[in-house]
């Protein structure tokens, strides 16, 4: 075991005998990817917030139901999925203008950069939740199929067909407007 | 620190860059060190204040008790009270009524009997007497005086 995992399940173990600092440690050390994770299932920032939140409060409170041998981070990147999965099944109608617009881009021509936003976050949109999940995570975070599958409670077999499908649909969105150009 | 982004351009063979790159700006995640560590402390609130709100929901208060009249059974209690109020008020009532009525007949009774100086055979023969015309019979008017 390394030492960063020894670290890691000291802190587990302080934390599960009552240690709010050794559990903030955890917040630390999981928290950018707690968000990648929610990001990639949600359409906001804010409600990606909101579902990292909610995953190391969910979390804190089971904490006591977690074996130590486990890896930490891949139970509370379960939780927090579930909390994001939860919150985007409540927000199913979302503005399409969720995605920044001051975001830099690729694309050096600003007109093609403007509207490969736009027609991104419109593709995104029409997206269906759990292929725009798998595609982000895959494609951005760089999950696995199988960790996908764990993540969102599918089947690695659907992972990988969602994956398949969401790219299709992106890539025939936005090559129309490069075509057009 | 195990929190550093796990991306891997070689995994992303059968993507399109462009696309791939979109969605990276798209979903790049705050930069800034001064939000990790102010979303840390927001969620150790979270968990404190949670702490706090579950202790307050384990300890009792002395008007807990209470909560539970408060809903179904203090409206069936009301209602099954009011409704044996009703009943006894109104089976009151008409006792009431009824001995009323008892007593203002024997009023008007005694107050009949009381205004009859004579039985009334007395007040019809002593009256009819006068009114009869000269020529009745007189036995079949007064039998008994014969």
């Amino acid at each position: 075991m390394s030492a960063d995992a020894l670290a890691e399940r000291a802190l587990v173990l302080a934390a599960q005998a009552g240690d709010h600092t050794a559990f903030a440690g955890l917040v630390h050390r999981h928290q950018r990817r707690a968000y990648a994770v929610a990001r990639a299932i949600v359409l906001s920032h804010d409600d990606a917030e909101d579902a990292v939140q909610e995953g190391f409060l969910h979390a804190f409170r089971a904490l006591e139901r977690f074996r130590p041998e486990q890896a930490f981070g891949a139970w509370l990147h379960r939780i927090v999925a579930n909390a994001a999965l939860d919150i985007a099944r409540r927000r199913k109608v979302r503005d399409a203008d969720e995605l920044p617009e001051t975001l830099s881009s690729p694309h050096r021509d600003p007109a093609v950069a403007d509207e490969l936003r736009a027609r991104l976050t419109s593709a995104l949109h029409t997206l269906g939740e759990r292929q725009r999940a798998v595609i982000v995570l895959h494609d951005v975070e760089g999950y696995k199929h199988a960790e996908i599958g764990v993540l969102l409670g599918i089947p690695e077999g659907t992972a990988r067909s969602d994956l398949h499908h969401a790219r299709a649909h992106l890539r025939r969105e936005l090559s129309n407007l490069r075509s057009e150009k | 620190m195990t929190d550093n982004t796990r991306h891997d351009p070689s995994r992303s063979a059968g993507a399109d860059p462009n696309t791939t790159a979109l969605l990276r700006t798209a979903y790049r995640p705050p930069t800034d060190d001064s939000y990790w560590g102010g979303l840390e402390q927001r969620v150790m609130q979270r968990i404190t204040a949670g702490l706090v709100h579950g202790i307050q929901e384990l300890k009792p208060a002395w008007w807990s008790g209470f909560g539970e009249f408060r809903t179904w059974e203090l409206r069936t209690a009301g209602l099954v009270a009011a409704t044996i109020g009703l009943l006894v008020a109104g089976s009151a009532v008409a006792r009431d009524q009824a001995t009323d009525q008892r007593a203002r007949d024997m009023a008007a009774r005694d107050a009949v009997e009381s205004a009859l100086p004579l039985p009334i055979d007395d007040v019809m023969l002593t009256r009819a007497r006068p009114n009869l015309p000269p020529d009745a019979p007189e036995r079949y008017l007064n039998p008994l005086d014969y």
